[in-house]
């Protein structure tokens, strides 16, 4: 009997103490989960975002075929692959995926970048090499195997579709659709294979990166934005930021930590904004090289052009619209005309608008 | 004596044992667990919220019609500036309803017929002069409700004497004069539908107090998932898309409720009272009987260390607060003050947050309505 009692206090703090675990308010060092290396959680999938980046691989595949002088571009059939409408696509799955590329798109820029099909389809019927006033395929001048379609202005829209399309599409629905409307979605009730509607929508930010679970150690099938991080890494050391923000915030989330989660938001809008001006300034700098190469120019132009167009997709943004509208003023809507001043102007302007002043010559 | 103390001292032991094991019980959240009287608050809800905002825009929408009808037999500026006052009362008194778009509200499909903003005025327009046009038509349904009466009644940069001689002198006149007739006559039928459905043979009252469970479909079900739905409304489409939360930050002014009217913040107001009053389950009469954040009481729910029911409380006062620094217009606020106007969108979102995720969480009540389409 005299032992019975000190053993049965013991059961009652040890009943007190457990009770108090479940109070709520803990801070995520008394938490203490732990943030994995690699995006490898239960219940990831983020298959619409992967048929996404696959479509867009196809359309690119075959807007690249109008390189070829004479090769003339369908443009029904490029706005079919855009919406995926009468099975466009080679890979079969994709036919059936019900997902398409154009009702992603920012809504009031779809009829847009219908018309890019159209005038890239329309400049690939031209029969003769393009030059200022016309179009046509365009090739380098230093190297002859490398060539491009470009317009009468020397817009290559081939570019223009992809780089715009990653900002409209990838860009835009992580920034400023996920990561924007994660904050009122569920995340108690998990569906199998899915997680929370949280869980899953954070996932489908992430599926838009396009990088692999083990990225950056692996950085080999990085596509679209996870490889402009990768080649933008070396300048702002953005390959682990990204990395580490996605896995943050997907652990904060499971672990409903908010705090954590919204830094986490901060920091990937934050960043990828960085690599959209940074691949921006870069292809400034790199035109310079490449003055007098009228293909290659207006190749890398056309490129930069989209990364521009595309520094408005991101809800949470640091330059304005107008600013925008400075710098696409500095290049002009004739690329056979920019001058070096021009490229110098609109990279200034870029990099001032983004504290970038420091880097700006390396990018 | 010793052996006896011992044994009254095991004896509170076990007690508060047993005690702690049953306060820890009570921590996880099975509204189950918790006796709260669900069929009393929804017969709260039912008697003393739902019937009688039922019966306001009834009375409301039936000022309405007779004042329409007044004017067009001889339209002059007093009738109008009546008329016009009766359709802010109606318009206000709508937000009181809107969130209860279940059972005979769903069946009509009450919100969508009475309440799609923007309003397509070239639509309107082509009723008007065509002369026939199938008000039940889906064609038709940003074309007609409360919406289009507010172009009708208040139209673009006209006096009120332009917009009289829209009913008199102009060649459509008279078209006009039927189209408004119509879509008043509209809402009006509507809402005596309703209205009867929830009191008179149908008996909804009846359905709604006895389908007492927290499974999907129960009355506690529906009532929280139209509350956030139509709370969602009010963030979204009333303050949201106008001061460019759907367009990149690019303020769209013509897309607020009530753009013609200019009374959209009265509006908001009157919206995020609707939303207090269901929560509170606090009649129009003022009584503050058993609601939700009674439940929530009940259960305990707790909010980073306080009371969820306090906290909810706390959040709609700060989004009432922030409401109230947006001046109406609206349409010209998400223009010229869009700190402002982005201020209280943020409050409502934090709002929204408590509204649908821990207070169902708490509840044991599943959001099936999907806003966030992810794939």
């Amino acid at each position: 009997m005299k032992y019975i009692f000190p053993i049965c206090l013991i059961g009652l703090i040890v009943t007190a103490s457990s009770c108090k675990k479940e109070d709520p308010d803990p801070t995520p060092e008394e938490t203490g989960y732990t943030i994995p290396t690699t995006y490898a959680f239960t219940n990831v999938d983020h298959t619409g975002q992967t048929q996404r980046i696959a479509m867009l691989d196809e359309l690119s595949s075959y807007m690249n075929t109008g390189k070829i002088s004479g090769t003339v571009l369908d443009a029904q059939k490029m706005k079919d692959m855009y919406a995926n409408a009468g099975n466009p696509f080679s890979d079969a799955t994709l036919n059936g995926s019900g997902k398409q590329l154009k009702n992603k798109t920012y809504a009031a820029d779809q009829s847009l970048f219908d018309s890019y099909f159209d005038n890239l389809a329309l400049a690939s019927q031209s029969t003769v090499a393009g030059s200022n006033g016309v179009a046509g395929v365009v090739a380098s001048s230093s190297d002859a195997s490398k060539t491009y379609l470009l317009d009468a202005n020397g817009i290559e829209y081939n570019q223009l579709i992809r780089k715009g399309l990653m900002g409209a599409i990838f860009y835009y629905q992580a920034t400023s659709y996920y990561l924007e409307n994660i904050v009122t979605d569920d995340n108690n009730t998990v569906t199998s294979g899915e997680g929370t509607a949280m869980e899953h929508h954070w996932d489908e930010a992430f599926g838009y990166f396009g990088v692999p679970v083990d990225f950056p150690t692996n950085t080999s099938d990085a596509a679209y934005w996870g490889s402009y991080s990768n080649q933008r890494d070396a300048v702002l050391g953005s390959n682990k930021t990204m990395m580490d923000a996605f896995l943050k915030g997907r652990a904060a989330i499971s672990n409903k930590d908010y705090t954590s989660r919204d830094e986490a938001v901060t920091t990937l809008r934050e960043m990828w904004e960085r690599i959209c001006v940074g691949s921006a300034i870069h292809y400034l700098n790199s035109v310079k090289l490449n003055l007098a190469n009228d293909g290659v120019r207006c190749h890398e132009l056309s490129e930069c052009l989209g990364f521009i167009y595309s520094l408005k997709y991101n809800v949470d943004r640091k330059i304005t619209d107008s600013q925008i509208t400075d710098v696409l003023n500095h290049i002009g809507t004739n690329l056979y005309n920019v001058t070096a001043t021009d490229l110098d102007n609109a990279r200034d302007l870029l990099s001032t608008i983004y504290g970038l002043d420091d880097i700006k010559n390396i990018l | 004596m010793k052996k006896q103390t011992s044994f009254i001292l095991l004896a509170l032991a076990f007690s508060t044992l047993i005690t702690v094991l049953y306060s820890c019980k009570k921590d996880k959240d099975d509204p189950d667990e918790v006796e709260f009287d669900r069929k009393a608050m929804l017969a709260n809800m039912g008697n003393q919220v739902i019937v009688p905002a039922y019966a306001d825009w009834l009375d409301a929408t039936n000022t309405l019609d007779s004042l329409v009808i007044d004017f067009t037999g001889a339209p002059d500026s007093s009738r109008l500036i009546a008329l016009r006052q009766a359709f802010k009362d109606v318009y206000v008194s709508w937000q009181y309803v809107s969130p209860f778009e279940f059972g005979p509200a769903e069946q009509v499909l009450l919100r969508t017929n009475i309440n799609t903003f923007p309003t397509d005025t070239t639509q309107i327009s082509a009723n008007i002069s065509a002369g026939t046009y199938d008000l039940s038509a889906t064609a038709n349904l940003d074309a007609k409700g409360f919406p289009a009466l507010d172009f009708l009644l208040f139209g673009t940069g006209k006096t009120v004497q332009e917009m009289i001689s829209l009913y008199t002198t102009d060649p459509q006149a008279a078209n006009r004069i039927t189209y408004l007739k119509d879509l008043s006559m509209e809402i009006h039928t509507l809402a005596s539908q309703v209205y009867d459905q929830w009191t008179g043979s149908g008996n909804y009252l009846n359905t709604f107090t006895s389908n007492d469970g927290t499974s999907v479909g129960s009355s506690t079900g529906l009532l929280v998932n139209q509350l956030n739905y139509d709370f969602e409304i009010l963030k979204n489409y009333e303050i949201g898309i106008p001061s460019g939360k759907m367009s990149l930050g690019t303020p769209l002014p013509e897309k607020v409720q009530g753009y013609y009217s200019g009374f959209s913040m009265d509006l908001a107001q009157a919206h995020l009272s609707a939303f207090e009053s269901i929560y509170l389950g606090k009649g129009n009469a003022g009584t503050n009987g058993l609601g939700l954040d009674d439940y929530l009481t009940l259960l305990k729910a707790n909010y980073n260390g306080s009371m969820l029911s306090d906290a909810i409380q706390a959040q709609i006062n700060k989004a009432r607060t922030a409401l109230a620094a947006i001046p109406d217009p609206l349409s010209d606020a998400v223009v010229n003050q869009s700190a402002t106007v982005d201020a209280a969108y943020t409050e409502l979102q934090k709002l929204l947050v408590l509204f649908k995720t821990d207070m169902p969480s708490a509840l044991g009540i599943l959001i099936t309505y999907q806003d966030n389409d992810g794939d």
